[in-house]
Parts: C-alpha cells; sequence; structure tokens
C-alpha cells in the first residue's frame, strides 16, 4: 500500500510538472531574461516542489508556487553571490542564440525591485486575480494594487515605445 | 478609461506577449530528473546527519525493538524504529530511512524491518547478489547514500526513489580490515549470487568497500529471494 501511495504522489507530480513546466519556464524567462537562469531556477523550483509536494499539490495554484518560488531563489542566489540587493544588480541578460523575451521589456521588469517585480508576474503572466495574488504573497489586495500601479508607471517610464505613442481612444 | 489605463493596458499586453512569444522555449529537464534531484539532495541531507552521529535509539510513533534478543519489528505506516545490538533501521520525519550496520546478523529480520519502512529488500551477510545481467537500475543513486564511520556501515535510503516493483539488494560481508559492502537495485531480473569465501579483499589497498562481484555461480529465482 506505501508502495502504491508513493507511487499515486509520483505520477501526480509527473502529471502537474508536464503540464506546468513550459509555462513556468516561461514567465521565469521573462522575469530574468537569461534562459540558462531561468531553467535552473525552474528546475530548482520544481524540485522543491517535489520535496514539498503534499503542501504544493493543496496550493489553490500550484504552478504560480513554483514561479514564485523561482523568482525567489533567484533573489537568494544573487544574495549570496554579491552581498547587495537584487533590484539593483541583477544578472545581466542571457546570449543571443537562444530564444529569449523582448530585451526592453525584460530589462525594465529586471529593473524593478522584487515585490513589483513578483505582482508583475503573478498578476500578469500567471493571469491570477489580484486576491489570489493578495494570498500568495501574503499582502493585503490593496497593496498588490499598490505595487502593480507603481511597476506599470516605472515600466512605462522606462520603455519609450508606450511614453512616445499617441494613445487613443 | 483614462490615458494611464490605456497606457497600463498596453504594458500588460505587452508583457504577456512577450511571454506568449516564447512558444518554442521549453524545459528539457524530465520529471525523473527533477525527482532524482531531490533524492540526491535528501540523500546529501540524512547523509550529514548520520555523519555527525545521529546514531541514537529512536524514540518514534512505532513500536522500538531494542537489544540483542529476537527481532518482532511492529511499526505503523508512519514510523519505523528498530535497534538492535547488531544493526538499527530508522525512519525520519522526511521520509528517508536510516540504516546503521554494526554487526553482520540477524539479516532476515533487517530485511523485515525494511519492508516495515518501506523498502522492499534482499539482505544477506554472507554473499552477495547482483542482477543476473550484471547491472542494476541507475535510479540505485537516488536511493541509496551509504558511508562508513569505524566499523559500521552507515546508509540512508530513500523509498520515495524506488521505481515501482523494485527491490534494493543489500550484500555486506566481513573482510579484512573491514566489510566489503555490495548494493544494487532490481527489477523483476533473477539474481545471482556469490558465496562469501576467506579470500574476500577490497579490491584496491585496504578500502573497506568494494564493489559488487562480477561472477556468478548460484543463480536464484528473484526479485525477492529468501535469505
Amino acid at each position: 500500500m506505501r508502495i502504491w501511495g508513493v507511487e499515486q504522489k509520483r505520477q501526480e507530480f509527473t502529471e502537474f510538472y508536464t503540464s506546468a513546466k513550459d509555462d513556468c519556464l516561461r514567465i521565469v524567462l521573462v522575469s530574468v531574461g537569461d534562459r540558462q537562469l531561468a531553467e535552473d531556477l525552474v528546475a530548482e523550483a520544481f524540485t522543491r516542489a517535489w520535496m514539498s509536494w503534499r503542501t504544493v499539490r493543496a496550493h489553490p495554484v500550484p504552478h504560480a508556487w513554483v514561479v514564485r518560488t523561482a523568482l525567489n531563489t533567484h533573489v537568494s542566489w544573487w544574495r549570496k553571490r554579491r552581498h547587495e540587493t537584487p533590484s539593483d544588480a541583477l544578472p545581466e541578460t542571457g546570449t543571443a542564440e537562444v530564444p529569449t523575451a523582448d530585451t526592453a521589456l525584460t530589462a525594465a521588469i529586471r529593473s524593478l525591485p522584487a515585490r513589483q517585480r513578483e505582482v508583475i508576474t503573478l498578476r500578469v503572466l500567471c493571469d491570477l486575480d489580484t486576491d489570489a495574488t493578495a494570498r500568495l504573497l501574503g499582502v493585503a489586495p490593496g497593496t498588490v494594487g499598490a505595487h502593480l500601479h507603481r511597476a506599470l508607471t516605472a515600466l512605462r517610464t522606462q520603455l519609450p515605445s508606450f511614453t512616445d505613442q499617441e494613445v487613443t481612444r | 478609461m483614462n490615458d494611464d489605463d490605456i497606457m497600463a493596458a498596453q504594458i500588460m499586453a505587452a508583457l504577456r506577449g512577450a511571454k506568449d512569444s516564447l512558444t518554442d522555449v521549453r524545459m528539457d529537464a524530465s520529471a525523473d530528473s527533477i525527482v532524482a534531484r531531490a533524492g540526491r539532495r535528501r540523500l546529501h541531507r540524512g547523509l550529514s546527519v548520520a555523519g555527525a552521529g545521529a546514531l541514537a535509539l529512536g524514540v518514534g510513533l512505532g513500536v522500538v525493538v531494542s537489544g540483542g534478543g529476537g527481532v518482532t519489528p511492529v511499526s505503523s505506516d508512519k514510523s519505523v524504529h528498530v535497534n538492535l545490538a547488531a544493526w538499527s533501521v530508522n525512519t525520519t520525519s522526511d521520509g528517508l530511512v536510516d540504516v546503521t550496520v554494526r554487526e553482520l546478523t540477524h539479516p532476515a529480520a533487517m530485511r523485515q524491518a525494511l519492508a516495515q519502512a518501506g523498502v522492499p529488500a534482499y539482505v544477506s551477510f554472507d554473499k552477495f547478489c547482483q542482477p543476473k545481467s550484471g547491472h542494476g537500475l541507475p535510479q540505485i543513486n537516488a536511493v541509496l547514500g551509504h558511508s562508513f564511520s569505524g566499523h559500521a556501515v552507515l546508509m540512508t535510503i530513500d523509498p520515495a526513489a524506488m521505481p515501482a516493483g523494485s527491490e534494493l539488494v543489500i550484500g555486506m560481508v566481513h573482510a579484512w580490515p573491514g566489510t566489503v559492502t555490495s548494493f544494487s537495485l532490481v527489477k523483476d531480473g533473477p539474481l545471482t549470487c556469490r558465496p562469501a569465501d576467506e579470500d574476500m579483499r577490497p579490491p584496491v589497498g585496504n578500502t573497506p568497500t568494494a564493489p559488487a562481484p562480477t561472477s556468478s555461480d548460484t543463480p536464484i529465482p528473484s526479485p525477492t529471494p529468501s535469505s
């Protein structure tokens, strides 16, 4: 019985991994801008998901748990490496040979403070609503709204393609 | 909707478009590799604890059997703690099984204790067994980590990393100056066993470990040969 339980657990995780891995990788790639780094972060996040599968499988949005864990791991790795705050000194983007998200956009996202980057990633890229984002981050819904507003304002000022264009209704 | 709202919507659309443009980006790693990675990490942590001297007698939810007498392991699904003078089998809170072997006695009881802990195993202290094909499953590295502490053999086993229907084959034999060990993971294949003899020696120098013997003298049925 115990072996059967382990196998069922493993099958569940395999199904989740198969269905979520590519989307998680793309979301993290948009956020960090480096393909290899994104793969490492997502692999690490899924490893932790498997090690805590009992918790993660009960999570309302497990793929968002993986994405957030990947981004937090990024912050943690970078802090260890540079002893600096992550928002001020993130790694450079990856090589041109591998597919990557829009460089200006990812650079602008990476320049955001960590919390704003988290909110943008979860709220926009993971398609979570404000309440789900707030629950995942452990903050009030109003705080999510405030961070999202600040993040979008910052992105707008950093992306000439948006500030230069005429807004039409 | 004011200009700010429209611009925010455009930025959000651009972000989603950036993600959607990455359709060719796929995660290459397999689920098995992720699980194996987790298994190695668990083993590493388990071995660190064992190496630090965490060999104390277990006090768990299961009934503990201690001393050198007869062994009748009684356990729940969650916890097994069997501690004899010869060896110990203890489950940990994170699902691993710590085994410490000090004397090579009571192999059948050890097998029973391991089974209670969720580890199907074949244990022999007088011969080495291995798959007739000559090599076992590659997941052995995720399932088992082992080290030595003096004359004791320390093992940390991750039952969750064992493929369905597989069995851990553990062989240990006294040999000068220590203990020769052999481990493999098998599934659905016959085992061949070689009795230990007086000439059993570590293959290189005086290291207490040796790989599984390659010769096969005694074919026996598997996956659960009697010990």
